[in-house]
């Protein structure tokens, strides 16, 4: 055995005053978290605009004047909640596009419940999702809106674009996965073996929690333990611990997926990855990227440990746009809604790219 | 997840207690994981007590676990520092680890022989108990009292789970043998699954062993209790990470799904069966009402986007007629076709008229 020093240099006092530093901060967070109050879901003001279902197309009030005449209409995922872009005053997604001057709507899909297990992929999009553009277009005396899809949400834009591209001026996808298949995928590689019928025939819905406890398997050291620890300090920091307990609150907060939606999403996206082979159909219609020819621009997360660049990036390569654009933001998934680089990169870009092409 | 009598058993003052495994882990994923699953709810398991709901993890429990496990690492840090006295004697350190694992892969071999040795690789509680029955059940059974001094007891069991149902009850038999048989099938794969997490687990020791060997060499010490924690925390991740992107655990991973939602799914039959002769509205029933009514929203929302088509067509057909009526003068009445429905006002008109 090669002889070596031992690695610890820890003196006895110092890990003492270390110790009791961090029960001294638990201490002074316990007054803190009483005085927190509630956490918010979003910050920026937001009325129903059209409602069905369990679905709320909500309007977020314009903060200029007289916002851009082409509304942008927000397609979120079915997984967690949309609030995440649009966490905190300095870190919203949402109040960064409102403040360049964009009209923004959002699709919020609710809380499925056992009710809705056999809604499938076509009620979303040949639904629910054409339903509100429709209504868009009505109220605003338009044939087509900006459509800005995030992670799924960009999927389920992908196949409306290509199912309804008379109804679409521009296309934004942020964090979005095309190929399922792309780069290395945990996820994905997760899913790829899974009897997914026999997942959804036992057991219904997919419940939130599976979801969370799947998201937490990824890192679940750091996100069960680390992550805690590390959240003692900034106990006795009111400001900071409410950004923090904003970020809790949305990580756990995973809707119930609706069964037979969770089925066709699993089976075609992530483990037939029939999404770039054109072989997806959504009530009986054939998903063609080809009919993607608006312009695109393409906002993805270069270190995204969920959708991998490559996987983000192939839409470039089958969407038939001639006016197509990446924009590359060197963060994570998350980050891209909640860090404060990418409130001043983000939704700059995303303006400017919309104004230009009217 | 191993149990905390083994370290105090073989290791009772070793530092590297399973205080490590609390520290990193509080929230005990997998925990949850059974729960999400549903192997804890009283419909997995008809033996045992129905288990009491988990408890919701606040905020401060979390906070707390976490501080706990920290305090107790830093404790176990601080006495194995202390014990390390000479420094010119620090090859004894290493020597130690090299001990601990030694000691930890030679318990999970032995216990890997015994196919029920399910407790020591088995957390589900309940799971556990329920197997226990049956096997008290079986125990004064003559067929299964060979069933211990079988080679392959689980084969055996399984070839016994297979004979065919007799009688009138035979199918309500034949479900509760797949039920049983499928529960051994996901006790075993599950087995199998919580071996990988263990064998990980060692791995991440292993890991922990390397740097701490590499920082012993280098100018870098570890300062402070918190840099302990996050290195142990990323020799964890590291193993962690190797082992989930494995082919072995992929295909682990999705057996020990697919016999757990199999268990699942044939347990929901026996319930839906005992509800039903209950007369109380069942799984099957409430699914099939659901289905029935998604079906009905789809065509009342084809229908109502139809008859909004029909109305908008309707407004630009009497927009027409009165533009045209305008130009070229009112339709001769002779002239109009028979079966013609009149506008609610023209039948306004003519029953005024016939007053």
């Amino acid at each position: 055995m090669t002889q070596s020093m031992t690695p610890f240099n820890i003196k006895p006092e110092a890990a003492a005053k270390e110790l009791n530093q961090y029960y001294k901060n638990l201490a002074a967070g316990m007054k803190t978290l009483s005085e927190l109050g509630p956490i918010s879901e979003g910050i920026s003001a937001k009325e129903p605009a059209y409602e069905e279902d369990k679905v709320v197309l909500y309007h977020y009030t314009p903060r200029v004047e007289k916002p851009h005449g082409i509304p942008v209409l927000v397609i979120y995922a079915l997984v967690n909640r949309p609030y995440v872009a649009d966490m905190q005053e300095d870190r919203s997604l949402i109040r960064g596009l409102l403040d360049q001057g964009l009209d923004v709507y959002i699709i919020d899909w609710g809380y499925p419940d056992p009710s809705d297990r056999y809604q499938e992929l076509d009620d979303h999009i040949n639904g629910y999702i054409r339903r509100c553009v429709d209504f868009l277009c009505a109220k605003y005396d338009l044939p087509k809106i900006n459509i800005l899809g995030i992670c799924q949400g960009g999927t389920f834009s992908i196949c409306f674009t290509s199912l309804y591209p008379e109804k679409v001026k521009n296309l934004v996808t942020v964090v979005t996965p095309v190929d399922f298949h792309g780069g290395k995928n945990v996820l994905g590689s997760w899913g790829k073996d899974l009897d997914v019928d026999l997942i959804v025939d036992a057991m219904g819905n997919v419940s939130g929690d599976l979801l969370n406890f799947t998201f937490l398997s990824m890192n679940p050291y750091r996100l069960t333990g680390q992550k805690y620890l590390d959240m003692i300090p900034m106990l006795e920091d009111p400001v900071g611990l409410m950004n923090f307990l904003r970020m809790e609150k949305w990580i756990f907060d995973s809707p119930d997926q609706p069964g037979e939606t969770f089925r066709q999403f699993v089976k075609d996206f992530f483990q037939d990855n029939k999404l770039i082979k054109g072989e997806v159909r959504i009530g009986g219609k054939r998903v063609d990227m080809k009919n993607i020819t608006m312009p695109v621009l393409n906002v993805f997360a270069t270190k995204d440990h969920l959708v991998p660049p490559p996987a983000s990036q192939a839409l470039g390569k089958y969407a038939n746009s001639k006016d197509y654009s990446e924009f590359p933001f060197k963060g994570g998934h998350i980050g891209i809604f909640t860090s404060g680089r990418s409130m001043a990169e983000v939704p700059p870009a995303i303006a400017t790219w919309i104004k230009a092409r009217g | 997840m191993f149990q905390n009598t083994w370290w105090k058993t073989v290791m009772p003052s070793m530092p590297m207690d399973s205080n490590w495994w609390k520290t990193a882990m509080p929230a005990m994923p997998m925990d949850l994981f059974s729960k999400t699953m549903g192997t804890m709810s009283p419909m997995m398991n008809p033996f045992a007590m129905w288990p009491t709901a988990g408890t919701q993890e606040t905020l401060m429990k979390n906070l707390m676990s976490s501080m706990n496990g920290f305090t107790q690492m830093g404790q176990s840090m601080m006495s194995m520092v202390q014990s390390l006295g000479d420094v010119s004697k620090t090859g004894e350190w290493s020597a130690m680890v090299d001990k601990i694992i030694e000691q930890f892969r030679g318990l999970m071999a032995n216990a890997q022989d015994n196919p029920f040795a399910f407790p020591f690789f088995n957390p589900m509680g309940p799971m556990n108990q329920s197997l226990e029955t049956f096997n008290q059940i079986l125990a004064g059974n003559p067929i299964f009292s060979q069933l211990n001094a079988s080679k392959d007891p689980s084969a055996l069991l399984q070839t016994m789970l297979g004979f065919p149902g007799v009688g009138i009850g035979r199918e309500k038999q034949e479900v509760i043998q797949r039920a049983i048989s499928y529960g051994m099938d996901f006790q075993k794969s599950y087995t199998e699954y919580s071996s990988l997490k263990n064998g990980m687990k060692i791995k991440a020791l292993e890991k922990l062993q390397a740097k701490l060997m590499d920082l012993g060499k280098g100018e870098k010490k570890i300062e402070t209790l918190r840099d302990a924690f996050v290195l142990w925390i990323d020799c964890l991740e590291e193993a962690h990470s190797e082992l989930v992107t494995s082919d072995k655990y992929l295909e682990t991973n999705a057996r020990m799904v697919k016999d757990m939602m199999n268990f699942r799914k044939t347990f929901q039959i026996l319930m839906d069966d005992m509800l039903e002769a209950m007369n109380i509205p069942n799984r099957r029933e409430v699914d099939a009402a659901y289905k029935k009514i998604q079906v009905l929203k789809r065509q009342v929302r084809e229908m109502d986007e139809e008859l909004q088509e029909l109305r908008t067509l309707r407004i630009d057909l009497d927009a027409l007629k009165a533009h045209a009526e305008k130009t070229l003068g009112p339709v001769p009445a002779s002239e109009k076709k028979p079966g013609h429905k009149k506008s609610a006002a023209a039948k306004v008109e003519q029953e005024n008229k016939g007053a």
